[in-house]
Parts: structure tokens; C-alpha cells; sequence
């Protein structure tokens, strides 16, 4: 083996990616020639000297815990149904029901399934403090429904006139909806249709961006309280961010409108599409 | 706090498994974003994309490259629209054993360029890392996942969608760009001057 051809597979050589006939072969020629053999282990050195200098970062402690905890609780969600079964058929037949005679006792149970359903159906209306609000659950799930094509759209249309015109001939008190630009740095408007969100009438435009779509909502005169969610700032303006189902929700107010933004993009890169393509003011 | 109250235990195995690499993700998502705020953001993306596509992976197969995968999707939907390809940088020749060859014509004695005071290991942190980031992104990535990650060329062609041969020549490509530029700094510190 030549000096010539034993750097053309240098790398491989280094990497680990030769079948052992070639690995030997090399091998061998750097046992026998001392400037390839220098040459070599100086390359090697320098992958070992790259490795060592960039890998020394270590992710911190709250990062790593905000993950965790995010993880179970979207188990816990999942789960949340599954658990009140088991424990129905467990109630039925231990403890006190033995006491019972039989036919009191299929009573007693048919009684308590009822109350149990009940409680159930309270415990499930009105939401826990600390998950997410109607609000952004609501926008999440209508979101859910436009990136996997489940949404029957009004109309589709990039024409942002033609959407105006759609949601201005519904004639509806309190829906001059003024639908934004949703222009620039890649957002395209997609198509429209008229919703609820969280119990009120609400202007739905499904945009996309260049990867990702992303739903706006639109609700005029909404009094509903945000203030709940966590907010942040950027730009000057307020915005409260809640997240449900892997999805981000962003909204924020301006004048008596209410508007909401949801995506698989990060918090930041929506505040950035709000602040540049739906909501530039002039700064 | 009991055992089962603890977080951790709502998760399952192959998340915990997966958790074990987040310092990985996290270094590798520092040299792509160049900013630790978007590390972190980057790093949480992908285990949150992981469990909404956990379906989807094949438990036994191989995790780790599977999550660079998301993590490098993510990057890219995020961040950048594309990795493109570089188009040939002028400086970049086809000579072999760049560095090696530069630090070997500049001693003054008869010392091998690999020991001696003024070698490689002279390279600090910085200028590791400031090299790795003024390399085009495509060159960067495969950089890290093979030098730093140690992944093998089947899988980083997994990981970025090439096939193997791509991957080669990115590589090499990559790390002459690499030394050039380290030669560069070492130019510009002082270390060593151009004869």
C-alpha cells in the first residue's frame, strides 16, 4: 500500500468505518511509514481535541425538570379518564356493599354509579386550577383539526379582501372583524370560517408559513380573562401563552379584540409572526 | 415526596432512556443555534415532539439518532428554512493533512507538529467552537454528529436525509473548511506565524 492511497481513506480510517481487510491494510502501511503513521495521529488527535472543547455543555437542572414535567403531565391528561373506571368496578364489590342483600345492593350501586357520573360530569365542566384554560384548549384543538385537514373551511382564499368580505356579509352585531395583513416573512393566508371560541362568535383564518400553519382566532369584544395565563413581553406588547396537545398558544389584545395564534412553533417564533405579519405597530 | 408522585414515574421507559441523552441534544443544539436561550427552547421542542410522535418510533430501534433527527427537523422548521449545501469555498484545495502541514512548516526545529509546546491541544474551547460556528451550517452538523456525536455515516445519513456517499464527502469537505480555519485563528492569536 502507497502513502497516496492510504490517505484516501483517511477518514474512514478514523471513523471506524472500514471492513477489517481495508483496516489491516492501513494499519499495517502506518506501522511500516513514520510520516503517515505522524500524520495520522495527528488528525486523530485534532477529532479528539474537537470532541472534547465543544461537548462540555450540561443542559440546566430547571430545563431538564420543566421537561420532565411537562412529559407527565401529558401523560397525566391522558390518562385521566382511564382512571375513574377502574375504581367503579372496584367500589362494586367490596366493603360495605357486602353487607347488603343482594337486590339492595344492585340498588345501592346503580345509586352510586349515578352520582359518580354526575360528579364526574361537574369535575369535567368546570376546569382545575392550573391546567389549561377553555381558551387555549379550544384554539389547540381547532388548530389540531386544520393541520390534519378535519376543518371544513367557509372559503379558501389568499386574498385577504375576499376574506374580509366573508366574514363582513354575516351580518352578525359585533363582527366587524378587521382581518390583519398576515403578511410578510413567509405567511400566506390560507382560507377563513366563522367559529366559536370558548363560548363566543369568532373569526377563524387558517394561515400557513413556510412549514408550519398556523391558526389566528379573532373575537371582538371579548371580556374573557387571559390574565390567568402566564404572559411575556416582546416588542412592547403583551402576550399570554398557555400550550396544550404540543401545540403553542399566544394571544393578546388590542383595543377590545381578542386574538389568538397557534402553532407547533415555539413561543418566540410566534410572537414574532404576531409582531411582523399580524400586528405590526408602528414602533 | 412518595416514589410515585415523583414525575419521572408517569413516564415511560424509552422516555427515561431518551431523557439520558439531553445533554447531547443540548451541546449539539448550542453549536447550531448559537445562543443558549434557543438551546434550551430547541432541546425542549424535540422531547415534546418526541412524545407526540412516540407512535411512531419503533421501540429497540435506535433512539438516539431517532431524536437528533426531531431535534434537527426542529432546527430546521424553526430556525432556518433550509440546510443548504455550500457551494465550494475558494480556499477550501484538495490538500491533504492541511493543518498538520502549516504547523510542521513553521517550526523552527525539528519537533513533530503533534507534540511539543504549539500543538493541538493549545486549541481552547473558544476557538474550537468559534470555528465550528463560522462553519456553513450543512458542514457544521455532520462535524458534530460525527466527530463530537460519534455517530457512523449509516446513521448521520439517516439523520440528514443523504445518502452515505454525501455524507462522505461532506465530511471531508467539512473538516479541511475546519482546519483551514483554525490555522486562521491560530494565525490571528499569535500562536504561530506564516513563514
Amino acid at each position: 500500500m502507497t502513502c497516496e492511497e492510504a490517505t484516501k481513506q483517511l477518514y474512514e480510517y478514523l471513523d471506524n468505518e472500514l471492513e477489517e481487510g481495508d483496516y489491516s491494510k492501513i494499519k499495517g502501511h502506518l506501522e511500516d511509514c513514520q510520516k503517515c503513521c505522524e500524520k495520522f495521529e495527528f488528525e486523530q488527535v485534532l477529532k479528539k481535541v474537537v470532541r472534547d472543547r465543544a461537548k462540555i455543555h450540561r443542559v440546566p437542572q430547571s430545563v431538564r425538570d420543566n421537561i420532565v414535567k411537562q412529559l407527565s403531565e401529558m401523560h397525566e391528561e391522558n390518562s385521566r379518564v382511564e382512571i375513574f373506571v377502574p375504581k367503579l368496578e372496584e367500589r362494586s364489590t367490596k366493603g360495605v356493599f357486602q353487607l347488603f342483600k343482594l337486590g339492595r345492593a344492585y340498588m345501592v350501586e346503580a345509586a352510586l354509579i349515578l352520582l359518580l357520573i354526575s360528579i364526574l360530569s361537574i369535575y369535567f365542566t368546570f376546569p382545575k386550577p392550573g391546567s389549561s384554560p377553555y381558551i387555549v384548549k379550544d384554539a389547540a384543538e381547532r388548530h389540531d383539526n386544520f393541520v390534519n385537514d378535519n376543518m371544513r373551511l367557509d372559503l379558501v382564499s389568499s386574498d385577504r379582501n375576499e376574506i374580509r368580505k366573508h366574514f363582513g356579509n354575516l351580518q352578525r352585531d359585533n363582527f366587524n372583524i378587521d382581518v390583519p395583513e398576515c403578511k410578510g416573512r413567509d405567511i400566506k393566508l390560507f382560507g377563513c370560517k366563522e367559529f366559536n371560541l370558548a363560548g363566543k362568535k369568532s373569526a377563524y383564518v387558517g394561515l400557513k408559513g413556510n412549514h408550519d400553519k398556523i391558526s389566528l382566532e379573532i373575537i371582538n369584544g371579548s371580556g374573557m380573562n387571559i390574565n390567568k395565563l402566564k404572559h411575556e413581553s416582546f416588542k412592547g406588547r403583551s402576550y399570554y401563552f398557555g400550550r396544550y396537545k404540543g401545540y403553542n398558544v399566544v394571544l393578546w389584545r388590542h383595543g377590545k379584540t381578542l386574538y389568538s395564534l397557534t402553532s407547533t412553533m415555539n413561543r418566540r417564533s410566534l410572537m414574532r409572526v404576531a409582531d411582523e405579519s399580524i400586528h405590526p405597530y408602528p414602533h | 415526596m412518595k416514589d410515585s408522585d415523583k414525575p419521572e414515574s408517569k413516564l415511560r421507559e424509552f422516555e427515561l432512556e431518551a431523557l439520558e441523552y439531553i445533554d447531547s441534544l443540548f451541546n449539539v443544539a448550542m453549536r447550531m443555534t448559537r445562543n443558549k436561550d434557543d438551546a434550551e427552547d430547541l432541546v425542549q421542542e424535540t422531547y415534546l415532539k418526541m412524545h407526540r410522535f412516540s407512535h411512531t418510533f419503533n421501540e429497540g430501534s435506535n433512539l438516539k439518532a431517532w431524536l437528533f433527527k426531531i431535534l434537527r427537523n426542529t432546527f430546521i422548521n424553526v430556525f432556518r428554512k433550509k440546510i443548504r449545501e455550500p457551494q465550494e469555498i475558494h480556499y477550501t484545495n484538495n490538500e491533504d493533512f492541511y493543518l498538520f502541514n502549516r504547523i510542521a512548516d513553521n517550526r523552527t526545529d525539528d519537533s513533530l507538529p503533534g507534540k511539543g509546546t504549539i500543538g493541538i491541544e493549545e486549541y481552547l474551547e473558544e476557538e474550537i467552537k468559534h470555528a465550528l460556528d463560522n462553519l456553513p451550517i450543512a458542514f457544521r452538523e455532520v462535524v458534530l454528529y460525527s466527530d463530537v456525536e460519534g455517530f457512523s455515516y449509516e446513521e448521520i445519513s439517516d439523520i440528514v436525509g443523504c445518502p452515505i456517499g454525501t455524507v462522505k464527502s461532506r465530511l471531508y469537505r467539512a473538516r479541511k473548511t475546519l482546519q483551514k480555519l483554525l490555522w486562521d485563528y491560530a494565525k490571528d492569536k499569535g500562536y504561530l506565524k506564516e513563514k
